[in-house]
């Protein structure tokens, strides 16, 4: 059984991952986290030991999963290179493309296993889109669009999105990279351009925070995606979070939402919705564990990270200038 | 018999049925072109007490295929057919909007003129000042506003049962229409092509609900039927997704509208709203363009009709008036330049027209 440690609980998917990773057959030994009440909350909720250091952490895993904020990535990183400990890491991987690149440049002279956390790949409805994209079903693709949105993570403790914005700025943009990772994987091409809008009009209490946003990325010949990453689902929506995509080509269209694998349960007061896909972090974390296990490179690639990092900054600079950004790599 | 056919049958016998007993007038309308569009409008004008009496058409000879069982005297005279008519309602092929509508103007007929009214801002401006100075009511038919969902959407959301409107993601997802290669449809530059033609009706929705827009960024596919994603920035500060497409197989016809704002979310989506499912062994696939689930609540069209004949009578404001006519034409005019350049265009208020 790989053991695995949590460095930072800041991405509001750390709680899903743990789950996932229990689920997937992972001993969970501990988590640490720079933010020491955060941190002991977390570890309590969820049954998981708090570590006092990373280092005492790093002691005792064979890998680690990283939720820290995107800033302190690198520090992470390095310490788990230092340790020789195999990394899934959460959301950006770094706070620049520069960062990025370093993170990377440093896990493969490690030769550690660096491996960005795109569980939406693993997703059967998305695997078909893509097979059927690849044996040409679609013909010729010209256009994506999807949304990857959720509830504004207000909830205690993980409320770091939320009541301390980072220093890069608006993290609603970071789930961007999801549908981005994914719209490169189906299209098998790089991103060039991107286009962001966005607003404050839910959740104005929130203290400088963009709350919804719409994001245009451009591909080689005039193809594009849409990616709508707004923390704008009410309370009461029954979902917390969800993705869905649709691609259109001359030869049909797809559309693949994995929400829509649910009962519907109504009770006194609300609608709730009863999930019953495949649950696509689990598969994610079995490709991770079994990289661990058999020490070799994980099918999502340190350099697909890269890519969606880029798309995520560039719509990030796009939201604040109001003009497209040219992601082209000199 | 066709199933479109059957469809203005039922409509039209309907609209006799339901005609009022003796209302105050019955005006007679002239219906410009033969098309589809005109089709639809003249079984939609047998539900109302206005009498569809006139048809032009370019020739003795233009085929008008369904619009013969309606009876209405064919010409091919403008000036006469004119001079029988009491309202001009406009079906036309986009690019000659223009031309018809100056001549009812000049007639002084009041007129209804179908979506979009031209394919040039500049353009519209003029046509709309023609109609004000001659003060003749023109009505552009932006038959989403009276659909029943799209209505009720609105009155909703202008209720504030979501809080301030922040994000609109309205699709509108279709076939190609079917068209020999040689019509004006298949022509953008008298068609004005996916923008103009099938996404204006989410560009006026979106202005309708999340009121004037400052900058239009879009993007149209290259290749394909045609497919194309507009970004809106409203002055409110709320953000659109329009998305149109002609990339899928007929008989697919699907609407999408939802409405996040500050409290909440609000839409449907017409995969799930159809009162009425019908599987038959022996198909009918002559529908030659998507027009949606019209029959089985009020039909959009005959509300629209019926809402101008409240407007003559001094009953209705105009609820689409020739300001919003010719916003819709500057935001498709935007994304098309949107989408040659690559770069977002910025619009400057309207001058108070």
């Amino acid at each position: 059984m790989s053991r695995i440690g949590l460095l930072g609980t800041a991405d509001p998917s750390a709680e899903t991952y743990m789950r996932a990773l229990r689920c997937a057959g992972a001993d969970v030994v501990g988590l640490f986290d720079g933010d020491v009440e955060r941190g002991a909350q977390v570890g309590r909720l969820n049954g998981v030991r708090v570590l006092p250091t990373a280092e005492s952490l790093l002691d005792e895993v064979d890998a680690v999963l990283i939720c820290a904020e995107t800033l302190h990535h690198r520090g992470m990183v390095e310490l788990a290179c230092a340790a020789g400990s195999a990394i899934l890491c959460g959301g950006l991987l770094g706070v620049s493309v520069a960062d990025s690149k370093f993170i990377v440049d440093l896990c493969r002279q490690q030769g550690v296993a660096l491996m960005p956390a795109f569980p939406l790949r693993f997703d059967p409805a998305a695997q078909r889109i893509r097979d059927l994209v690849a044996i040409g079903d679609l013909g010729v693709v010209c256009a994506l669009s999807g949304v990857n949105r959720s509830v504004m993570p207000h909830r205690s403790p993980m409320a770091g999105l939320v009541d301390r914005p980072q220093p890069e700025g608006d993290t609603m943009i970071d789930q961007v990279v999801h549908l981005a990772d994914a719209y490169s994987w189906i299209l098998r091409a790089d991103p060039e351009e991107v286009y962001a809008v966005g607003n404050q009009i839910v959740h104005p209490e929130v203290t400088g925070l963009k709350t919804s946003g719409l994001v245009i990325v451009s591909y080689p010949d005039g193809v594009f995606g849409s990616i709508d990453c707004s923390f704008n689902r009410p309370a009461a929506y029954p979902a917390r979070s969800g993705w869905a995509l649709s691609v259109v080509g001359d030869g049909g269209t797809a559309d693949a939402e994995p929400l829509k694998q649910h009962l519907t349960q109504f009770g006194a007061m609300r609608v709730s919705w009863v999930p019953w896909r495949a649950d696509a972090h689990v598969l994610m974390m079995r490709e991770f564990l079994a990289c661990v296990s058999e020490k070799r490179p994980p099918c999502v690639t340190d350099g697909d990270g890269v890519r969606a990092t880029r798309v995520a900054l560039g719509a990030r600079q796009s939201l604040g200038s109001g003009v497209p950004v040219s992601l082209s790599v000199r | 018999m066709p199933l479109a056919r059957c469809l203005w049958a039922i409509l039209s016998v309907r609209a006799k049925q339901t005609l009022g007993s003796g209302g105050m007038n019955h005006p007679r309308v002239g219906i410009i072109g033969s098309g589809f569009m005109a089709a639809v409008h003249a079984a939609a004008w047998g539900a109302t007490q206005a009498e569809f009496s006139a048809l032009l058409t370019r020739s003795d000879r233009s085929v008008v295929g369904d619009l013969d069982m309606f009876l209405a005297d064919r010409y091919t005279d403008l000036r006469g057919f004119l001079k029988a008519i009491d309202i001009v309602d406009i079906c036309a092929p986009t690019h000659l909007h223009a031309e018809f509508a100056r001549a009812a103007a000049a007639a002084g007929k009041p007129t209804i003129c179908e979506k979009p009214l031209v394919l040039s801002s500049v353009e519209g401006k003029a046509l709309i000042d023609v109609f004000e100075a001659a003060d003749i009511p023109l009505f552009v038919a932006h038959v989403l506003r009276f659909g029943a969902p799209y209505s009720t959407l609105r009155a909703a959301v202008t209720a504030g049962c979501v809080g301030v409107p922040a994000v609109l993601r309205l699709s509108r997802l279709s076939f190609a229409p079917k068209r020999n290669a040689g019509s004006w449809f298949a022509d953008p530059a008298k068609s004005g092509g996916i923008e103009f033609d099938l996404m204006i009706h989410d560009l006026d929705y979106a202005r309708w609900v999340a009121g004037d827009v400052v900058s239009v960024y879009s993007k149209s596919a290259r290749s394909g039927h045609g497919h194309a994603i507009i970004i809106l920035t409203h002055e409110s500060g709320a953000v659109s997704h329009i998305e149109g497409s002609w990339a899928n197989p007929a008989p697919v016809f699907r609407e999408l509208a939802e409405i996040t704002g500050s409290d909440g979310v609000i839409g449907f989506c017409s995969d799930d709203t159809s009162a009425l499912t019908v599987r038959l062994h022996r198909g009918d696939a002559d529908s030659t363009t998507g027009l949606g689930d019209i029959a089985l609540a009020a039909n959009p069209f005959e509300v629209e009709l019926r809402h101008f004949l409240d407007v003559l009578d001094g009953t209705a404001e105009l609820l689409v008036t020739s300001e919003d006519a010719l916003e819709a034409v500057r935001l498709a005019e935007a994304a098309r330049e949107s989408s040659r350049t690559g770069l977002p265009v910025q619009l400057e208020r309207p001058k108070s027209i």
